[in-house]
């Protein structure tokens, strides 16, 4: 596996996943993957499903956990406590809190229904980190206006479209003032007119210089916004490097089928 | 807006052109039950004010008679405990059968597989009863170890508490099923989008999970509440003084036994109406987020 290239001036990666491996049953869905992630960079995730993206993105913030292999973030293990040699594994109480620095954004959304958009927001930043709720009120507002939600404040997630709901929950990430933003196929669930808002807001985030891993289908998206784009197969990665060359200028075989599909698939 | 255009269209009828009107069919069948309805309505209020067999001065004098009266508060008592007891046992049991600890899944799953097994009755009997196993209930290291704290098993199983732990263990297996059910109605993707944002796992169940599953918890919860507000009357075998039991040693004297079980029917209804109230109010609670519209200007 080649690293790819590092952007210049940052030296060490605010993510490191350093040969990870993960059975699911008798399958097993990640290989040994070996990637990273730098300050102010966006790493995009491509490849067929069941390839063990979803499920690498999941490692990240320990949603699930890796049989063998870490990963880094600042340089600090996830899910474990270094000492020595060995690497002990946390709580999920202490993983709460390395948690808390990372924000994801799912395929289904997940608003929590029985509260307001506001109260979706604020509930972390006011139970998890301690803030007022006038602090966290002021700072929903701001992000609410952000994703170009501004007058939904009040309202339940029942009554907002896909897209609006994808936004809210990025608004709800973010509230979290997190140093990395993990979306797992963000507009996989959406309506076709309703993929450029949410991959708008996304565009936004990137521009703003938020670290960002996206697993993804849209390729158009990551050669336009992703600086790294990795693609994955069968458990490994098989290519990565700048999003533009690789998707461009794939050199793996299974790379070019696999664009060529997905190109053949969005014409159609 | 469409609707501008189409009733330009040739040969359609303009705005001010009659409309078709629609008409519901007679409901025939809906009339004759009512007339039904209403005639059996009128035989039993007819019954109940002419027949003397009810007896209703009788049911008048003993409806808040002192001993009624104390059978109701302690039917209150009991069933409020039984319930306290059957959801905090429920709970726990709910999540150790949900947690991936092997050893704390067996153990609740032998909870519930005991207490739903055997009859209630048994139950109450056996506890009323635990003297004969034994004698002492003591506190401390047990095959033979030195003992903190000991008393008669005569002094400490009442029939009060033989009524709380027979029932509370046997209502807190059923609890324990309906709270599970509840839980598992919850979608995997809240608990998961609760940890991402850094949430603790009781934070995640507390705020994130339970209320949600109340909505299916709720209405079962209060069908079981409303059961044993009735089914307390069983504790009657271990010689306790609740509603039933009271009225039992009233008409065991008197003979009026009619009348008398109409002053505990009127007892349980009045307590079941008192009930049924408030677990509406609890049920509008937990629907929040799931009404049609709540706040109104959604379209922007």
């Amino acid at each position: 596996m080649t690293a790819h290239a590092i952007p210049a001036g940052t030296a060490v990666p605010l993510v490191r996943i350093s040969n990870v491996w993960k059975k699911r049953g008798a399958n097993v869905v990640l290989k040994g993957v070996n990637l990273e992630a730098h300050q102010g960079t966006v790493v995009c995730l491509l490849g067929p499903s069941g390839a063990g993206k979803s499920t690498l993105l999941r490692c990240i913030n320990a949603i699930e956990l890796p049989d063998r292999g870490m990963i880094y973030l600042d340089g600090v293990a996830i899910g474990c406590r270094q000492e020595g040699d060995n690497f002990i594994r946390l709580s999920e109480r202490e993983v709460s809190r390395q948690r808390a620095d990372i924000g994801m954004v799912f395929q289904n959304f997940n608003l929590f229904p029985h509260m307001s958009v506001l109260e979706n927001i604020i509930d972390a930043p006011m139970r998890v980190r301690g803030e007022s709720r006038a602090a966290a009120t002021q700072r929903a507002h701001g992000l609410l206006g952000r994703v170009g939600l501004a007058d939904k404040a009040k309202a339940y997630p029942r009554h907002l479209s896909g897209g609006q709901q994808q936004r809210i929950a990025i608004a709800r990430a973010l509230a979290m003032q997190p140093k990395l933003m993990l979306f797992d196929e963000p507009t996989s669930a959406l309506d076709p007119h309703l993929t450029d808002e949410v991959l708008d807001v996304m565009k936004g985030l990137a521009g703003a210089g938020m670290t960002m891993i996206v697993v993804t289908h849209e390729v158009a998206f990551a050669r336009q916004v992703g600086d790294v784009a990795a693609i994955m197969a069968d458990g490994v990665i098989i290519e990565a490097g700048p999003a533009r060359e690789v998707l461009t200028r794939p050199q793996d075989p299974r790379t070019r089928k696999f664009l060529a599909k997905s190109l053949q698939e969005h014409q159609e | 807006m469409t609707t501008n255009v189409v009733p330009s269209a040739p040969g359609w009828p303009g705005p001010n052109s009659p409309a078709e009107r629609i008409i519901d069919p007679p409901h025939w069948g809906r009339w004759l039950a009512l007339a039904a309805v209403v005639a059996g309505l009128a035989w039993i209020a007819y019954q109940l004010i002419t027949n003397p067999g009810f007896q209703w001065d009788i049911v008048g004098r003993y409806l808040f008679d002192p001993i009624v009266l104390r059978g109701v508060a302690m039917t209150i008592q009991l069933t409020v405990l039984v319930m306290a007891i059957g959801v905090a046992v429920g709970v726990l049991v709910a999540l150790m059968r949900m947690s991936r600890d092997p050893l704390l899944n067996f153990c609740a799953h032998g909870f519930v597989w005991f207490f739903r097994g055997t009859p209630v009755l048994v139950q109450l009997v056996f506890w009323y009863n635990l003297a004969a196993l034994f004698p002492q209930l003591s506190l401390g290291i047990p095959f033979g170890g030195p003992k903190l704290f000991e008393v008669s098993a005569t002094v400490a199983i009442s029939s009060f508490t033989a009524a709380l732990l027979g029932l509370g263990l046997n209502e807190g297996a059923y609890m324990a099923e309906i709270i599970r059910a509840g839980l598992l109605s919850i979608d995997a993707g809240q608990t998961e989008a609760s940890k991402a944002l850094g949430h603790r796992p009781w934070q995640t169940f507390r705020v994130i999970v339970l209320p949600q599953a109340m909505k299916a918890i709720v209405p079962p919860t209060g069908n079981q509440f409303i059961g044993m507000l009735k089914y307390t009357s069983i504790a009657s075998v271990v010689a306790l003084h609740e509603l039933m039991h009271s009225v039992e040693t009233i008409y065991s004297r008197t003979y009026e036994t009619m009348p008398l079980l109409i002053v505990a029917a009127l007892w349980y209804l009045f307590m079941v109406s008192v009930l049924s109230v408030v677990q509406h109010f609890i049920e509008r609670h937990y629907l929040k987020g799931w009404q049609a519209e709540v706040h109104a200007p959604l379209q922007a």
